[in-house]
């Protein structure tokens, strides 16, 4: 029995209530194709392309001085992707609608950056807190807004994501409950709008990850 | 035989290069030519360890015939997804299947079973032919 609009993020199912939907987390798994001939299949060489592409994306921004670490962030990126399109599938529990599962990634990967910078380059994470050209007078106020922000940052990641699937997931799920009470004519136009509604999704999806993706790129490239 | 270690039957003089599909062991009666009488001691000699390894092999199975082809489809994502809906009903079953209402008006299913299966038969139909198309 559905009792409320939020009962589709209850990650317990109906065997013996046990929090099994997350094991959505992991679906994604299955979707990765897999090089196995030397030649490779057309899906291998799409995924390789996407790669190589973030990896260029990321390597930008990271500066060449960090070789290799591109690794973690496309993991990160295709990990929430696969997350955020599966579960816009009718059933599939969503686990990146959950700060438990944002906060989860977000958290420990600011936390190491930030004792990264700490402990390695102290002086380049301090003097941070005061940007170029700021007015004597403002440089108080700045190095509180600065520090303020960095300790939101894990906070802001993670409800950027939580929220976005969220607000989606309600979105459709209430146009949705409306059809059986509406006439053919307006059923409709009820399903246009619901196509619609999940092209937008699944843009949203994508680009969320994508989001989390280069912003944790970001803070990465400040501490060093 | 360890995780991640060839299968003890596996012989690369015998068999050539590994197939991750392939069962190396001796095989067994196929179960539709097993006699009825005999059922009982077919069903004896399964065991629950080679669980896994059966499921391996036909995780191979279709990876081979849908997932690694040089020109694949769309039929195996299309399979995923649909096994994911499913799977995932199933263990929510109990949850979903009521739309919320007020206490006067009669419940309505939120899902339409008939509608569901019809749609899953014609997608099941389509990646079949699209399967097809790629082989001679």
């Amino acid at each position: 029995m559905m009792t409320s609009l939020f009962s589709i993020f209850e990650p317990s199912s109906s065997i013996f209530s046990l929090s099994i939907n997350w094991l959505s987390t992991f679906v994604g798994l299955l979707f990765i194709p897999y090089l196995y001939w030397a030649a490779p299949s057309r899906w291998a060489l799409v995924w390789s392309k996407i790669m190589q592409l973030l990896h260029n994306e990321f390597q930008a921004i990271l500066g060449q001085a960090t070789k290799g670490s591109t690794i973690l962030f496309i993991s990160l990126f295709s990990f929430i992707m696969f997350n955020n399109t599966l579960g816009l599938l009718p059933y599939v529990f969503t686990s990146s609608s959950h700060l438990a599962m944002t906060l989860t990634l977000a958290l420990p990967l600011w936390l190491t950056f930030i004792l990264f910078g700490w402990i390695n380059h102290t002086q380049h994470m301090l003097a941070h807190m005061v940007p170029q050209g700021t007015p004597g007078l403002l440089m108080p106020f700045m190095v509180l807004v600065e520090t303020l922000s960095n300790i939101i940052r894990p906070g802001t990641l993670a409800v950027r994501l939580a929220a976005n699937m969220i607000a989606g997931h309600l979105l459709l799920t209430l146009l949705g409950n409306m059809g059986p009470s509406l006439s053919l004519t307006l059923v409709s136009f009820l399903m246009l709008a619901q196509i619609l509604l999940l092209m937008l999704e699944s843009a949203v999806a994508m680009i969320q990850s994508y989001v989390f993706a280069v912003l944790s790129t970001l803070y990465a490239s400040e501490v060093n | 035989m360890g995780f991640g270690e060839y299968p003890v039957d596996y012989n690369p003089k015998v068999h050539g290069p590994f197939d991750p599909a392939r069962f190396y062991g001796k095989p067994d009666t196929p179960f539709g030519q097993v006699k009825l009488g005999e059922v009982g001691s077919w069903l004896g000699r399964r065991s629950v360890s080679g669980l896994p390894g059966a499921m391996s092999r036909a995780f191979w199975r279709w990876q081979h015939k849908y997932v690694l082809p040089k020109k694949t489809g769309f039929a195996p994502f299309g399979q995923l997804m649909v096994g994911c809906m499913i799977f995932f009903y199933a263990i929510n079953y109990g949850k979903t299947g009521k739309v919320l209402r007020s206490p006067q008006e009669p419940q309505v299913p939120l899902v339409n079973v008939e509608l569901l299966l019809v749609s899953l038969q014609v997608l099941s139909v389509e990646a079949h032919c699209y399967h097809h198309r790629w082989t001679p």
